[in-house]
């Protein structure tokens, strides 16, 4: 693996460090399977490369698609908490809608950002090689994100929120409503994942309505993988951990696709993705036995 | 002043399994009293409690605390006026979570939740005060996470959160059930001292009758979704469990086969 597939990989990987985090808050903190993920990830790239092709400013079309992706979990979470349809479903009709409307608001199925001006166009004036600049660039904003996030989990606000994916009941009992906490949750964790989208669409020029196919997989691959590394037990460190995570994941998949000892070809892309996620979910279950085999070793 | 008017609760209505839980229980608790609920099982002890948390609907009735009619409201709703401990000691805390988050999440009961920082040093002082009266050296694990602690120290802090935020009313579900006797008895005690600390309206269900005569100022005997004996003041002085049991035989008309209302 050379210099630019190395840095390739890792610039994927903190993109992809977003859609870890908003995976993490719905699945984990909120304890909400939610695959709107692979809807809202080619939705925040649509109406960002829309709005930037007419013309808007891109921080504007940025903050225009992190909205749109809230709006797509906010109606997910909807259809959960208030018309009981079960949480897995709700997310896979707002995913299944989310594709027309993606073409929709597109008005074809791939949209090219070159020469546009986008949010990292200052950078890329910059006399650096574009690829030097890019991963730091990525790298700041993919920071405040997180320092934002961690601050949020950390307030009484957060702390409901935390509180409702672990434990209903007691939430209940201490005034907090459920509902309430599932939608900004969702929408939270959504935008966050319609961000990823558009800095995705800017960063490599494009946005295509098929893009979002298995986010939702590397999402939770990122948070897994991360989570065998680190095994986190604070919020900040779940939350570093989970973009580690994907940086991981992402240098794996990169090192096994270029590794020609291997004889693997592009297609064989899902195939290591998902042997990647099943070790990183026996990483666990291994921990306890070996933690067991000492135990027992050191009784005898 | 809590007052519990005509409660109708009814499960399963129109099936097979249909069971009147609540049959018109109507009780007014003045601010100060110990209200101790005690029947054998099926009684409706636990759905009277579920009834004045929000947990079950009522098919007939109407709960009012202070005069605001508390009926339409749910149970997060209701969570300003009303704390709870739960007889699970699982329930009641969120075992991921540390210490103190639990303890701040308490703090904020019933409070508008704001974006500032839960946990403040001077809100942290606070928690390791309460947590020193245990004496289970937990005022120096504010930072562990609350799942690593034992049932019963579990119940502890849980005992301590309820009465971290003000309350008209505290719901005790038969929250000593879950535990040893040497734990309970530890549990009952805290009960009495944070009771008398915060001059605390109790409604407690307790399947002990003898657990009902040490704490409560007043004993509501339930039998089949009924209020069939009220005993509170001059009256409550001096019984014994054995009272309680012929009373209890009267009301019912039956032995007592239930092991479980003779447990101390």
């Amino acid at each position: 693996m050379n210099m630019i597939q190395f840095l390739g990989a890792v610039e994927m990987g903190l993109l992809f460090g977003l859609v870890a985090m908003g995976v993490l808050l719905s699945f984990r903190i909120l304890d909400f399977p939610d695959l709107t993920v692979d809807g809202s990830y080619p939705l925040g790239a649509g109406v960002c490369a829309v709005l930037i092709v007419s013309g808007y400013n891109p921080w504007v079309a940025t903050l225009v698609a992190v909205g749109a992706g809230m709006i797509a979990g906010f109606i997910t979470a909807w259809m959960s908490v208030r018309w009981n349809v079960l949480h897995l479903l709700a997310s896979i009709l707002t995913l299944t809608a989310l594709y027309s409307i993606n073409l929709r608001i597109m008005g074809k199925p791939n949209i090219a950002l070159l020469g546009e001006s986008t949010v990292f166009s200052p950078i890329e004036a910059l006399p650096y090689s574009h690829l030097y600049v890019m991963t730091p660039a990525i790298l700041v904003l993919v920071g405040i994100v997180l320092f934002v996030l961690k601050g949020f989990l950390g307030s009484q606000q957060g702390l409901a929120m935390r509180a409702t994916g672990a434990n209903l009941r007691m939430a209940e009992a201490q005034g907090i409503s459920v509902k309430t906490q599932t939608l900004l949750g969702l929408s939270i964790s959504n935008g966050l994942v319609a961000l990823a989208g558009a800095l995705f669409a800017q960063s490599q020029g494009f946005a295509d309505v098929t893009m979002g196919t298995g986010t939702i997989i590397v999402g939770l691959a990122s948070v897994i993988v991360g989570e065998a590394i680190f095994n986190p037990r604070i919020i900040c460190t779940a939350l570093i951990s989970c973009v580690i995570g994907s940086i991981f994941y992402h240098l794996v998949m990169a090192m096994a696709m270029n590794a020609g000892c291997l004889g693997l070809q592009a297609s064989d892309l899902k195939l290591i993705s998902a042997v990647l996620v099943g070790i990183a979910m026996m990483v666990p279950a291994l921990r306890t036995k070996v933690l067991d085999f000492k135990a027992a070793r050191s009784c005898s | 002043m809590i007052r519990l008017d005509n409660l109708h609760v009814t499960f399963n209505r129109g099936s097979a399994m249909e069971r009147k839980a609540l049959q018109g229980v109507t009780v007014n608790i003045t601010e100060g009293e110990f209200v101790c609920v005690i029947g054998g099982n099926g009684a409706g002890k636990s759905t009277l409690l579920n009834a004045l948390c929000g947990d079950v609907p009522l098919e007939k009735g109407r709960i009012f605390i202070d005069d605001k009619d508390m009926t339409p409201l749910a149970s997060w709703q209701r969570a300003a006026q009303v704390a709870r401990v739960f007889q699970d000691p699982m329930a009641g805390t969120c075992a991921n979570l540390t210490i103190e988050e639990n303890m701040a999440l308490a703090r904020q009961r019933g409070k508008t939740r704001t974006l500032s920082p839960a946990i403040t040093n001077e809100c942290r002082e606070i928690f390791r005060e309460q947590l020193k009266r245990l004496n289970l050296g937990l005022e120096t694990r504010l930072k562990s996470p609350i799942g690593l602690l034992s049932g019963g120290q579990r119940q502890a802090v849980s005992l301590l959160m309820a009465a971290l935020s003000p309350m008209k009313i505290l719901a005790l579900d038969e929250h000593t059930a879950a535990l040893d006797p040497k734990t309970a008895a530890f549990i009952v005690n805290l009960t009495r001292e944070i009771v008398e600390d915060h001059h605390l309206t109790v409604l407690m269900v307790t399947h002990s009758m003898q657990q009902a005569l040490d704490l409560g100022s007043r004993i509501l005997m339930l039998q089949e979704g009924r209020v069939v004996a009220d005993i509170a003041g001059d009256q409550k002085k001096g019984l014994k469990v054995s009272d309680l049991l012929d009373l209890f035989h009267q009301a019912s008309g039956m032995d007592v086969d239930d092991d479980s209302l003779l447990l101390n």
